[in-house]
Protein backbone atom coordinates (compact mmCIF):
# COMPACT_ATOMS: atom_id res chain seq x y z
CA UNK A 1 0.00 0.00 0.00
CA UNK A 2 2.82 2.44 0.80
CA UNK A 3 5.02 1.57 -2.01
CA UNK A 4 3.97 1.73 -5.25
CA UNK A 5 5.98 -0.12 -6.92
CA UNK A 6 5.39 -3.44 -4.32
CA UNK A 7 1.86 -2.93 -5.05
CA UNK A 8 -0.51 -5.60 -7.28
CA UNK A 9 -2.48 -3.95 -10.12
CA UNK A 10 -5.11 -0.78 -8.98
CA UNK A 11 -7.85 -3.20 -10.66
CA UNK A 12 -7.50 -5.69 -7.90
CA UNK A 13 -7.71 -3.16 -5.35
CA UNK A 14 -11.37 -3.81 -5.77
CA UNK A 15 -13.61 -5.39 -3.39
CA UNK A 16 -16.16 -7.28 -5.46
CA UNK A 17 -19.62 -8.75 -5.11
CA UNK A 18 -19.88 -12.05 -4.14
CA UNK A 19 -22.46 -15.22 -3.26
CA UNK A 20 -20.60 -18.04 -2.41
CA UNK A 21 -20.60 -19.65 0.92
CA UNK A 22 -18.14 -21.29 1.96
CA UNK A 23 -15.61 -19.48 -0.55
CA UNK A 24 -14.35 -22.20 -2.30
CA UNK A 25 -10.86 -21.32 -2.86
CA UNK A 26 -8.42 -18.15 -2.33
CA UNK A 27 -8.94 -16.44 -5.24
CA UNK A 28 -11.93 -14.75 -6.64
CA UNK A 29 -14.60 -16.14 -8.26
CA UNK A 30 -15.87 -15.55 -11.92
CA UNK A 31 -18.81 -13.74 -10.25
CA UNK A 32 -16.64 -10.79 -8.68
CA UNK A 33 -14.64 -10.14 -12.39
CA UNK A 34 -18.48 -9.77 -14.02
CA UNK A 35 -19.13 -6.10 -11.74
CA UNK A 36 -15.71 -5.26 -11.97
CA UNK A 37 -15.91 -1.82 -12.76
CA UNK A 38 -13.87 -0.12 -16.22
CA UNK A 39 -11.82 2.18 -14.08
CA UNK A 40 -11.12 1.59 -10.20
CA UNK A 41 -8.95 4.75 -8.57
CA UNK A 42 -6.04 3.33 -6.67
CA UNK A 43 -6.34 3.89 -3.15
CA UNK A 44 -4.10 6.55 -2.10
CA UNK A 45 -1.18 4.93 0.41
CA UNK A 46 -2.36 5.67 3.62
CA UNK A 47 -0.99 8.31 5.33
CA UNK A 48 1.14 8.19 9.24
CA UNK A 49 -1.55 10.49 10.19
CA UNK A 50 -4.22 8.43 9.21
CA UNK A 51 -2.58 5.05 10.32
CA UNK A 52 -2.96 7.03 14.19
CA UNK A 53 -6.52 7.85 13.72
CA UNK A 54 -6.96 4.16 12.73
CA UNK A 55 -4.87 2.97 16.11
CA UNK A 56 -7.40 5.66 18.10
CA UNK A 57 -10.42 3.50 16.44
CA UNK A 58 -11.35 6.75 14.25
CA UNK A 59 -12.33 4.89 11.33
CA UNK A 60 -10.42 5.97 7.69
CA UNK A 61 -13.19 6.68 5.50
CA UNK A 62 -14.35 4.53 2.94
CA UNK A 63 -12.46 6.19 -0.75
CA UNK A 64 -15.78 4.96 -2.21
CA UNK A 65 -18.17 7.95 -0.70
CA UNK A 66 -15.30 10.06 -1.70
CA UNK A 67 -14.61 9.10 -5.15
CA UNK A 68 -17.17 10.11 -7.72
CA UNK A 69 -18.45 6.65 -9.20
CA UNK A 70 -21.00 6.85 -11.92
CA UNK A 71 -23.84 3.85 -10.58
CA UNK A 72 -24.58 0.84 -12.75
CA UNK A 73 -28.10 -0.15 -11.62
CA UNK A 74 -29.61 -2.42 -14.28
CA UNK A 75 -32.41 -3.68 -12.22
CA UNK A 76 -35.28 -1.16 -11.82
CA UNK A 77 -38.28 -4.38 -10.92
CA UNK A 78 -38.28 -3.92 -6.77
CA UNK A 79 -37.86 0.32 -6.46
CA UNK A 80 -40.84 1.16 -4.72
CA UNK A 81 -42.17 -1.73 -3.40
CA UNK A 82 -42.11 -2.80 0.40
CA UNK A 83 -40.74 -6.51 0.94
CA UNK A 84 -42.60 -7.97 4.13
CA UNK A 85 -41.86 -10.82 6.02
CA UNK A 86 -44.37 -13.68 5.91
CA UNK A 87 -44.53 -14.96 9.46
CA UNK A 88 -46.00 -17.91 10.46
CA UNK A 89 -49.14 -19.20 12.48
CA UNK A 90 -48.40 -18.52 16.21
CA UNK A 91 -49.29 -22.10 17.14
CA UNK A 92 -47.71 -20.94 20.94
CA UNK A 93 -50.47 -18.67 21.19
CA UNK A 94 -53.45 -20.56 19.91
CA UNK A 95 -52.57 -23.69 22.39
CA UNK A 96 -52.02 -21.43 25.40
CA UNK A 97 -55.49 -19.72 24.11
CA UNK A 98 -57.22 -22.94 23.23
CA UNK A 99 -56.54 -24.21 26.56
CA UNK A 100 -58.10 -21.20 28.33
CA UNK A 101 -61.24 -21.45 26.42
CA UNK A 102 -61.45 -25.25 27.77
CA UNK A 103 -61.02 -24.00 31.17
CA UNK A 104 -63.39 -21.21 30.65
CA UNK A 105 -65.56 -24.00 29.48
CA UNK A 106 -65.43 -26.55 32.00
CA UNK A 107 -66.03 -23.07 34.73
CA UNK A 108 -69.13 -22.93 33.18
CA UNK A 109 -69.94 -26.61 32.93
CA UNK A 110 -69.21 -27.18 36.50
CA UNK A 111 -69.97 -23.68 37.67
CA UNK A 112 -67.04 -23.48 39.25
CA UNK A 113 -65.50 -19.63 40.07
CA UNK A 114 -61.79 -21.37 40.91
CA UNK A 115 -61.71 -22.88 37.22
CA UNK A 116 -62.35 -19.69 35.65
CA UNK A 117 -59.68 -18.16 37.73
CA UNK A 118 -57.16 -20.83 36.53
CA UNK A 119 -58.11 -19.56 32.88
CA UNK A 120 -56.34 -16.82 33.34
CA UNK A 121 -53.04 -17.95 33.35
CA UNK A 122 -53.25 -19.48 30.33
CA UNK A 123 -55.26 -16.22 28.10
CA UNK A 124 -52.51 -14.14 29.71
CA UNK A 125 -49.56 -16.43 28.52
CA UNK A 126 -51.17 -16.27 24.91
CA UNK A 127 -51.91 -12.50 25.16
CA UNK A 128 -48.20 -12.47 26.16
CA UNK A 129 -46.78 -14.05 23.29
CA UNK A 130 -48.89 -12.09 20.73
CA UNK A 131 -47.45 -8.89 22.24
CA UNK A 132 -43.80 -9.89 22.29
CA UNK A 133 -43.74 -10.92 18.57
CA UNK A 134 -41.01 -10.26 17.17
CA UNK A 135 -41.45 -7.49 14.68
CA UNK A 136 -41.59 -8.18 10.89
CA UNK A 137 -38.58 -7.53 8.57
CA UNK A 138 -39.81 -4.51 6.44
CA UNK A 139 -37.88 -3.57 3.61
CA UNK A 140 -38.82 -0.84 1.71
CA UNK A 141 -36.86 -0.76 -1.82
CA UNK A 142 -36.29 3.13 -2.76
CA UNK A 143 -34.33 4.46 -6.04
CA UNK A 144 -31.16 4.94 -4.26
CA UNK A 145 -31.63 2.47 -1.66
CA UNK A 146 -32.87 0.27 1.26
CA UNK A 147 -35.02 1.41 4.57
CA UNK A 148 -35.35 -1.01 7.29
CA UNK A 149 -38.28 -0.24 9.76
CA UNK A 150 -37.36 -2.15 12.13
CA UNK A 151 -33.42 -1.60 12.23
CA UNK A 152 -34.50 2.18 11.56
CA UNK A 153 -31.51 1.99 9.01
CA UNK A 154 -32.04 3.78 5.53
CA UNK A 155 -29.06 1.26 3.86
CA UNK A 156 -27.68 3.04 0.20
CA UNK A 157 -27.30 0.93 -3.07
CA UNK A 158 -23.69 2.39 -3.25
CA UNK A 159 -22.71 1.23 0.63
CA UNK A 160 -23.68 -2.42 -0.16
CA UNK A 161 -20.50 -4.41 -0.43
CA UNK A 162 -21.91 -7.94 -1.07
CA UNK A 163 -24.98 -10.44 -0.32
CA UNK A 164 -23.51 -13.45 1.09
CA UNK A 165 -25.64 -16.76 1.71
CA UNK A 166 -27.16 -17.13 5.00
CA UNK A 167 -26.24 -19.00 7.63
CA UNK A 168 -29.28 -19.61 9.50
CA UNK A 169 -32.31 -22.17 8.22
CA UNK A 170 -34.85 -19.26 8.24
CA UNK A 171 -32.17 -16.88 6.82
CA UNK A 172 -32.19 -16.52 3.10
CA UNK A 173 -28.75 -13.99 2.91
CA UNK A 174 -27.28 -11.26 4.41
CA UNK A 175 -26.89 -8.28 2.77
CA UNK A 176 -23.39 -7.18 4.10
CA UNK A 177 -22.22 -3.50 3.82
CA UNK A 178 -19.51 -1.67 5.43
CA UNK A 179 -20.55 -0.85 8.69
CA UNK A 180 -21.88 -4.59 9.47
CA UNK A 181 -24.75 -7.26 7.81
CA UNK A 182 -28.51 -7.09 7.76
CA UNK A 183 -30.25 -10.78 7.65
CA UNK A 184 -32.87 -11.11 5.15
CA UNK A 185 -35.14 -14.05 6.19
CA UNK A 186 -36.22 -16.75 3.88
CA UNK A 187 -40.27 -16.09 3.90
CA UNK A 188 -40.90 -12.94 2.37
CA UNK A 189 -43.51 -11.39 0.37
CA UNK A 190 -42.24 -11.89 -3.13
CA UNK A 191 -39.17 -14.37 -3.32
CA UNK A 192 -36.03 -13.89 -2.10
CA UNK A 193 -34.45 -14.97 -4.87
CA UNK A 194 -35.93 -12.12 -6.62
CA UNK A 195 -34.59 -9.54 -3.49
CA UNK A 196 -31.15 -11.09 -4.33
CA UNK A 197 -31.02 -10.64 -7.77
CA UNK A 198 -31.95 -7.41 -7.47
CA UNK A 199 -29.99 -5.99 -5.00
CA UNK A 200 -26.26 -8.51 -7.21
CA UNK A 201 -27.52 -6.63 -10.10
CA UNK A 202 -27.71 -3.25 -8.07
CA UNK A 203 -24.31 -4.07 -6.90
CA UNK A 204 -21.96 -0.37 -6.89
CA UNK A 205 -17.94 -1.26 -7.44
CA UNK A 206 -16.66 -0.63 -3.99
CA UNK A 207 -13.27 0.33 -3.30
CA UNK A 208 -11.42 -1.71 -0.81
CA UNK A 209 -10.15 0.86 2.06
CA UNK A 210 -9.36 -1.89 5.67
CA UNK A 211 -10.37 0.04 8.28
CA UNK A 212 -6.81 -1.39 10.32
CA UNK A 213 -5.29 -0.51 13.25
CA UNK A 214 -1.36 0.88 12.16
CA UNK A 215 -0.17 -2.44 13.70
CA UNK A 216 -2.31 -4.43 11.26
CA UNK A 217 -2.17 -2.30 8.39
CA UNK A 218 1.81 -2.82 8.60
CA UNK A 219 1.12 -6.61 7.91
CA UNK A 220 -1.41 -5.94 5.92
CA UNK A 221 0.78 -4.61 3.42
CA UNK A 222 3.44 -6.69 3.70
CA UNK A 223 1.35 -9.69 2.79
CA UNK A 224 -0.50 -7.88 -0.47
CA UNK A 225 3.02 -7.37 -1.33
CA UNK A 226 3.52 -10.94 -1.43
CA UNK A 227 0.32 -12.81 -2.35
CA UNK A 228 -1.94 -9.53 -3.92
CA UNK A 229 -4.88 -7.57 -2.59
CA UNK A 230 -7.23 -10.64 -4.18
CA UNK A 231 -6.21 -13.09 -1.46
CA UNK A 232 -6.34 -10.99 1.30
CA UNK A 233 -9.49 -10.53 3.64
CA UNK A 234 -9.78 -8.08 6.21
CA UNK A 235 -12.07 -7.48 9.13
CA UNK A 236 -12.87 -4.65 10.91
CA UNK A 237 -15.51 -3.90 14.32
CA UNK A 238 -19.09 -3.67 12.86
CA UNK A 239 -21.05 -0.94 14.65
CA UNK A 240 -24.17 -2.75 16.24
CA UNK A 241 -23.32 -5.87 17.85
CA UNK A 242 -26.53 -8.52 17.42
CA UNK A 243 -27.75 -10.30 20.75
CA UNK A 244 -25.18 -13.11 21.90
CA UNK A 245 -27.62 -15.39 22.40
CA UNK A 246 -30.70 -16.17 21.09
CA UNK A 247 -33.49 -13.53 22.05
CA UNK A 248 -35.11 -16.60 24.22
CA UNK A 249 -38.77 -14.08 23.49
CA UNK A 250 -41.39 -17.18 23.76
CA UNK A 251 -39.48 -18.02 27.35
CA UNK A 252 -39.84 -13.81 28.42
CA UNK A 253 -43.93 -14.21 27.26
CA UNK A 254 -44.83 -17.07 29.05
CA UNK A 255 -43.16 -15.85 32.25
CA UNK A 256 -44.68 -12.07 31.74
CA UNK A 257 -48.28 -13.94 31.53
CA UNK A 258 -47.97 -15.66 34.28
CA UNK A 259 -46.65 -13.09 36.82
CA UNK A 260 -49.76 -11.19 35.14
CA UNK A 261 -51.72 -13.86 36.05
CA UNK A 262 -50.73 -14.22 39.49
CA UNK A 263 -51.33 -10.80 40.24
CA UNK A 264 -55.25 -10.92 39.34
CA UNK A 265 -54.67 -14.23 41.94
CA UNK A 266 -52.97 -12.59 44.40
CA UNK A 267 -55.50 -9.80 44.64
CA UNK A 268 -58.39 -11.67 44.79
CA UNK A 269 -57.15 -14.15 47.38
CA UNK A 270 -56.53 -11.10 49.68
CA UNK A 271 -59.61 -9.28 48.72
CA UNK A 272 -62.33 -12.58 48.22
CA UNK A 273 -63.07 -14.01 51.53
CA UNK A 274 -61.72 -17.51 52.97
CA UNK A 275 -63.08 -19.59 49.67
CA UNK A 276 -60.11 -17.89 47.98
CA UNK A 277 -57.47 -18.04 50.25
CA UNK A 278 -55.33 -20.48 48.41
CA UNK A 279 -55.02 -18.04 45.38
CA UNK A 280 -53.07 -15.84 47.46
CA UNK A 281 -50.17 -18.92 47.84
CA UNK A 282 -50.79 -19.67 44.44
CA UNK A 283 -50.29 -16.01 43.30
CA UNK A 284 -46.95 -15.48 45.43
CA UNK A 285 -45.73 -18.06 44.65
CA UNK A 286 -46.32 -18.83 40.97
CA UNK A 287 -45.38 -14.74 40.65
CA UNK A 288 -42.03 -14.69 42.34
CA UNK A 289 -40.92 -17.62 40.63
CA UNK A 290 -42.07 -16.35 37.45
CA UNK A 291 -40.29 -13.10 37.96
CA UNK A 292 -37.27 -15.24 38.26
CA UNK A 293 -37.11 -16.80 35.68
CA UNK A 294 -38.40 -14.25 33.28
CA UNK A 295 -35.66 -12.45 34.50
CA UNK A 296 -33.03 -14.67 33.55
CA UNK A 297 -34.88 -15.02 30.14
CA UNK A 298 -34.57 -11.10 29.78
CA UNK A 299 -31.01 -11.40 30.72
CA UNK A 300 -30.35 -13.66 28.03
CA UNK A 301 -32.52 -11.94 25.67
CA UNK A 302 -30.93 -8.76 26.58
CA UNK A 303 -28.45 -7.83 23.35
CA UNK A 304 -25.05 -8.12 25.37
CA UNK A 305 -21.76 -6.18 24.70
CA UNK A 306 -18.65 -8.74 24.74
CA UNK A 307 -16.44 -8.82 27.84
CA UNK A 308 -13.78 -6.86 25.35
CA UNK A 309 -11.94 -3.86 25.99
CA UNK A 310 -12.26 -1.31 23.43
CA UNK A 311 -14.26 -4.34 21.28
CA UNK A 312 -14.84 -1.06 18.70
CA UNK A 313 -11.08 -1.23 17.86
CA UNK A 314 -10.83 -5.40 16.55
CA UNK A 315 -9.74 -5.71 13.23
CA UNK A 316 -8.91 -9.54 11.80
CA UNK A 317 -6.74 -10.14 8.61
CA UNK A 318 -6.86 -13.23 6.87
CA UNK A 319 -4.71 -14.26 4.35
CA UNK A 320 -2.69 -17.80 2.42
CA UNK A 321 0.26 -17.00 4.98
CA UNK A 322 -1.91 -16.76 8.27
CA UNK A 323 -3.95 -13.87 10.25
CA UNK A 324 -3.28 -11.07 12.15
CA UNK A 325 -5.78 -9.98 15.13
CA UNK A 326 -6.05 -7.38 17.39
CA UNK A 327 -9.10 -8.07 19.48
CA UNK A 328 -8.63 -6.65 23.08
CA UNK A 329 -5.63 -8.50 24.75
CA UNK A 330 -4.68 -10.56 21.96
CA UNK A 331 -2.30 -8.79 19.50
CA UNK A 332 -0.30 -10.58 16.56
CA UNK A 333 -0.25 -12.41 13.72
CA UNK A 334 -0.07 -16.01 13.46
CA UNK A 335 0.91 -18.86 10.70
CA UNK A 336 -1.21 -21.29 9.87
CA UNK A 337 1.42 -24.03 10.82
CA UNK A 338 0.57 -23.24 14.22
CA UNK A 339 -3.07 -23.63 14.25
CA UNK A 340 -3.94 -27.51 15.26
CA UNK A 341 -7.61 -27.14 15.58
CA UNK A 342 -10.29 -25.14 14.25
CA UNK A 343 -13.84 -24.85 15.51
CA UNK A 344 -16.74 -22.81 15.07
CA UNK A 345 -18.40 -22.10 18.82
CA UNK A 346 -21.91 -20.46 17.29
CA UNK A 347 -23.11 -20.81 20.71
CA UNK A 348 -20.84 -20.85 23.23
CA UNK A 349 -19.60 -22.68 26.38
CA UNK A 350 -22.07 -22.20 29.12
CA UNK A 351 -18.93 -21.65 31.41
CA UNK A 352 -15.06 -21.23 30.86
CA UNK A 353 -11.94 -19.48 32.67
CA UNK A 354 -12.14 -17.19 30.27
CA UNK A 355 -14.98 -14.81 29.63
CA UNK A 356 -14.42 -15.13 25.99
CA UNK A 357 -15.14 -18.79 25.91
CA UNK A 358 -18.73 -18.43 26.79
CA UNK A 359 -19.09 -15.87 23.55
CA UNK A 360 -19.65 -17.25 19.86
CA UNK A 361 -16.29 -17.97 18.63
CA UNK A 362 -14.12 -19.00 16.44
CA UNK A 363 -11.78 -21.51 18.47
CA UNK A 364 -8.38 -21.70 17.15
CA UNK A 365 -6.24 -23.86 19.25
CA UNK A 366 -2.15 -23.16 19.51
CA UNK A 367 -0.25 -25.04 21.47
CA UNK A 368 -0.32 -24.14 24.89
CA UNK A 369 -3.22 -21.80 24.24
CA UNK A 370 -6.82 -21.26 22.41
CA UNK A 371 -7.00 -17.80 20.44
CA UNK A 372 -10.89 -16.92 19.80
CA UNK A 373 -12.06 -14.47 17.25
CA UNK A 374 -15.32 -12.89 18.55
CA UNK A 375 -18.36 -12.41 16.76
CA UNK A 376 -17.80 -8.48 16.40
CA UNK A 377 -17.19 -8.52 13.24
CA UNK A 378 -18.43 -6.44 9.68
CA UNK A 379 -19.31 -9.93 8.72
CA UNK A 380 -21.13 -12.94 10.06
CA UNK A 381 -18.98 -15.49 12.39
CA UNK A 382 -19.80 -18.24 9.95
CA UNK A 383 -18.43 -16.72 6.91
CA UNK A 384 -15.13 -15.79 9.01
CA UNK A 385 -15.01 -19.31 10.01
CA UNK A 386 -15.45 -21.17 6.58
CA UNK A 387 -12.75 -18.54 5.05
CA UNK A 388 -9.97 -19.17 8.05
CA UNK A 389 -10.78 -22.81 7.34
CA UNK A 390 -10.77 -22.53 3.92
CA UNK A 391 -7.06 -20.75 4.21
CA UNK A 392 -6.18 -23.12 7.02
CA UNK A 393 -6.70 -26.21 4.33
CA UNK A 394 -5.43 -24.20 1.47
CA UNK A 395 -1.72 -23.65 3.36
CA UNK A 396 -1.84 -27.75 4.54
CA UNK A 397 -1.91 -28.58 1.54
CA UNK B 1 10.39 5.56 -0.30
CA UNK B 2 9.11 7.75 2.54
CA UNK B 3 5.82 5.60 2.97
CA UNK B 4 8.26 2.83 3.39
CA UNK B 5 10.14 3.85 5.87
CA UNK B 6 6.92 5.52 8.11
CA UNK B 7 5.87 1.65 7.39
CA UNK B 8 8.94 0.57 9.08
CA UNK B 9 8.42 3.64 12.11
CA UNK B 10 4.85 1.27 13.11
CA UNK B 11 5.08 -0.80 16.15
CA UNK B 12 6.32 -4.93 15.05
CA UNK B 13 3.30 -7.33 15.53
CA UNK B 14 4.32 -9.76 17.87
CA UNK B 15 3.05 -13.60 18.14
CA UNK B 16 -0.75 -14.18 18.30
CA UNK B 17 -0.09 -17.69 20.06
CA UNK B 18 2.16 -15.75 22.20
CA UNK B 19 -0.01 -13.50 23.25
CA UNK B 20 -3.33 -16.37 23.74
CA UNK B 21 -0.72 -17.94 26.33
CA UNK B 22 0.23 -14.48 28.13
CA UNK B 23 -3.60 -14.76 28.08
CA UNK B 24 -3.68 -17.81 29.89
CA UNK B 25 -1.15 -16.97 31.99
CA UNK B 26 -3.07 -13.95 33.17
CA UNK B 27 -5.65 -16.28 34.04
CA UNK B 28 -3.53 -18.52 36.11
CA UNK B 29 -2.75 -14.47 37.82
CA UNK B 30 -6.15 -14.18 38.32
CA UNK B 31 -6.54 -17.91 40.14
CA UNK B 32 -3.63 -17.47 42.48
CA UNK B 33 -5.35 -14.14 43.78
CA UNK B 34 -8.44 -15.60 44.12
CA UNK B 35 -7.15 -18.13 45.96
CA UNK B 36 -5.10 -15.71 48.24
CA UNK B 37 -8.63 -14.16 48.78
CA UNK B 38 -10.56 -17.18 49.74
CA UNK B 39 -7.22 -18.00 52.32
CA UNK B 40 -7.95 -14.63 53.43
CA UNK B 41 -11.82 -14.96 54.18
CA UNK B 42 -11.25 -18.51 55.55
CA UNK B 43 -8.32 -16.94 58.04
CA UNK B 44 -10.22 -14.37 59.04
CA UNK B 45 -13.57 -16.66 59.82
CA UNK B 46 -10.81 -18.91 61.54
CA UNK B 47 -9.82 -16.29 63.95
CA UNK B 48 -12.96 -14.54 64.56
CA UNK B 49 -14.17 -18.15 65.88
CA UNK B 50 -11.50 -19.40 67.63
CA UNK B 51 -12.34 -19.59 71.27
CA UNK B 52 -15.66 -20.93 69.77
CA UNK B 53 -13.85 -23.70 68.39
CA UNK B 54 -11.66 -24.28 71.02
CA UNK B 55 -14.52 -24.44 73.93
CA UNK B 56 -16.75 -26.73 71.12
CA UNK B 57 -13.65 -29.33 70.90
CA UNK B 58 -13.51 -29.42 74.69
CA UNK B 59 -17.17 -29.80 75.11
CA UNK B 60 -17.48 -32.43 72.61
CA UNK B 61 -14.03 -34.84 73.98
CA UNK B 62 -15.08 -34.57 77.86
CA UNK B 63 -13.08 -37.26 78.75
CA UNK B 64 -9.93 -37.00 76.79
CA UNK B 65 -8.43 -34.14 79.36
CA UNK B 66 -8.77 -35.67 82.19
CA UNK B 67 -10.38 -34.96 85.30
CA UNK B 68 -8.38 -32.45 86.89
CA UNK B 69 -7.31 -30.92 83.54
CA UNK B 70 -7.28 -26.74 83.59
CA UNK B 71 -9.80 -26.67 81.11
CA UNK B 72 -9.07 -23.14 80.78
CA UNK B 73 -5.77 -23.41 79.91
CA UNK B 74 -6.78 -26.56 77.31
CA UNK B 75 -8.59 -24.09 75.34
CA UNK B 76 -5.81 -21.23 75.83
CA UNK B 77 -3.59 -24.22 74.09
CA UNK B 78 -6.15 -25.15 71.16
CA UNK B 79 -6.85 -21.89 70.56
CA UNK B 80 -2.94 -20.90 70.09
CA UNK B 81 -2.96 -23.66 67.88
CA UNK B 82 -5.70 -22.16 65.78
CA UNK B 83 -3.98 -18.92 65.66
CA UNK B 84 -0.84 -20.34 64.49
CA UNK B 85 -2.58 -22.34 61.94
CA UNK B 86 -4.58 -18.99 60.63
CA UNK B 87 -1.18 -17.33 60.63
CA UNK B 88 -0.35 -19.94 58.61
CA UNK B 89 -3.11 -19.37 56.30
CA UNK B 90 -2.43 -15.50 55.89
CA UNK B 91 1.28 -16.07 55.39
CA UNK B 92 0.15 -18.73 52.26
CA UNK B 93 -2.46 -15.68 51.17
CA UNK B 94 0.40 -13.66 51.13
CA UNK B 95 2.90 -15.88 49.23
CA UNK B 96 -0.12 -16.53 46.30
CA UNK B 97 -0.55 -12.88 46.02
CA UNK B 98 3.60 -12.76 45.45
CA UNK B 99 3.33 -15.69 42.99
CA UNK B 100 0.18 -13.73 41.41
CA UNK B 101 3.05 -10.76 40.32
CA UNK B 102 5.93 -12.63 39.54
CA UNK B 103 3.95 -15.42 37.40
CA UNK B 104 4.78 -13.57 34.41
CA UNK B 105 8.56 -13.26 34.69
CA UNK B 106 8.84 -16.90 35.60
CA UNK B 107 5.86 -18.71 34.43
CA UNK B 108 7.39 -22.44 34.81
CA UNK B 109 8.17 -22.55 37.99
CA UNK B 110 5.73 -20.08 39.60
CA UNK B 111 2.68 -22.04 37.89
CA UNK B 112 4.00 -25.44 39.20
CA UNK B 113 4.64 -24.29 42.78
CA UNK B 114 1.63 -22.56 43.19
CA UNK B 115 -0.21 -25.79 41.87
CA UNK B 116 1.47 -27.43 44.32
CA UNK B 117 0.99 -25.67 47.37
CA UNK B 118 -2.66 -25.39 46.77
CA UNK B 119 -3.10 -29.27 46.45
CA UNK B 120 -0.54 -29.38 49.50
CA UNK B 121 -2.64 -27.30 51.73
CA UNK B 122 -5.93 -28.56 50.99
CA UNK B 123 -5.05 -32.02 51.23
CA UNK B 124 -3.32 -31.03 55.02
CA UNK B 125 -6.65 -29.36 55.77
CA UNK B 126 -8.17 -32.59 54.45
CA UNK B 127 -6.25 -34.86 57.12
CA UNK B 128 -6.88 -32.08 59.96
CA UNK B 129 -10.48 -31.69 59.03
CA UNK B 130 -12.29 -34.21 56.21
CA UNK B 131 -14.88 -32.01 55.81
CA UNK B 132 -13.07 -29.48 54.11
CA UNK B 133 -12.38 -31.60 50.87
CA UNK B 134 -16.37 -30.53 50.64
CA UNK B 135 -16.29 -26.78 51.70
CA UNK B 136 -15.81 -24.80 48.26
CA UNK B 137 -15.45 -27.31 45.99
CA UNK B 138 -16.01 -25.44 43.06
CA UNK B 139 -13.55 -22.62 43.48
CA UNK B 140 -11.33 -25.42 44.48
CA UNK B 141 -12.08 -26.98 40.58
CA UNK B 142 -11.74 -24.09 39.09
CA UNK B 143 -8.42 -22.63 40.79
CA UNK B 144 -6.86 -26.35 40.11
CA UNK B 145 -7.75 -26.53 36.63
CA UNK B 146 -6.83 -22.78 35.92
CA UNK B 147 -3.57 -23.65 37.35
CA UNK B 148 -2.85 -26.84 35.66
CA UNK B 149 -4.26 -25.10 32.24
CA UNK B 150 -1.38 -22.16 33.30
CA UNK B 151 1.14 -24.82 33.78
CA UNK B 152 0.74 -26.07 29.95
CA UNK B 153 0.56 -22.82 29.06
CA UNK B 154 3.84 -21.52 30.99
CA UNK B 155 5.78 -24.61 29.10
CA UNK B 156 5.16 -22.80 25.58
CA UNK B 157 5.37 -19.70 26.55
CA UNK B 158 8.65 -20.19 28.16
CA UNK B 159 10.14 -22.36 25.56
CA UNK B 160 9.04 -19.48 22.43
CA UNK B 161 10.43 -17.11 24.11
CA UNK B 162 13.69 -18.60 24.68
CA UNK B 163 13.59 -19.26 20.82
CA UNK B 164 12.71 -15.01 20.60
CA UNK B 165 15.35 -14.04 22.18
CA UNK B 166 17.90 -15.91 20.87
CA UNK B 167 16.06 -14.85 17.48
CA UNK B 168 16.73 -11.41 19.03
CA UNK B 169 20.70 -12.53 19.51
CA UNK B 170 21.46 -13.71 16.38
CA UNK B 171 19.80 -10.24 14.51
Amino acid sequence: MSDATDQPDGRDAIQRAEDVRPRPQVAPPPLREAIQPPIAAKPKAPVRGERDAADEAIHVGKVASQEILAPRRVNRDLIGQTLRERRGFMFGAAIWTLLGMVLVCIAAIIANVHVALAAVGPVAVALMLVLLRRRPFVCHVELDGLVFDRLKLTLPLVAIEEVIAGGAKKEAFLICHADGFISVPSALSIPWQAFREYLKDNLQPQLFTPRLPARLQKYFDRNVALFGVGAMHVFWARDHLRPARPPGRTGLAVCMGLVVASVLWYTVGINQGRDFRPWLGAGAGVGILSFLIGLLFYLRAFPRTPRLKNWQRSALVLGPGGMALEQGELVGELRWEEVRKIANRTRGASFTLDSGGTQPCVRLDVTGASIMVLDVYHRPLFFIHDLIESLYCEADR
Amino acid sequence: MEAREADDDLPQLGSLAQSARIKELNNARNMMFLAAVLLVVMAIIEFATLRNQASQVIRQNPNQFGPNADLKQVEDIIAFLGALLAGGILVLAGVFVAFAFLVKKFPVPITIIGLCLYILFNLVLAVLNPVTILQGWIFKLIITIGLVKGIQSAFVYQKEKRFEDLERGYE
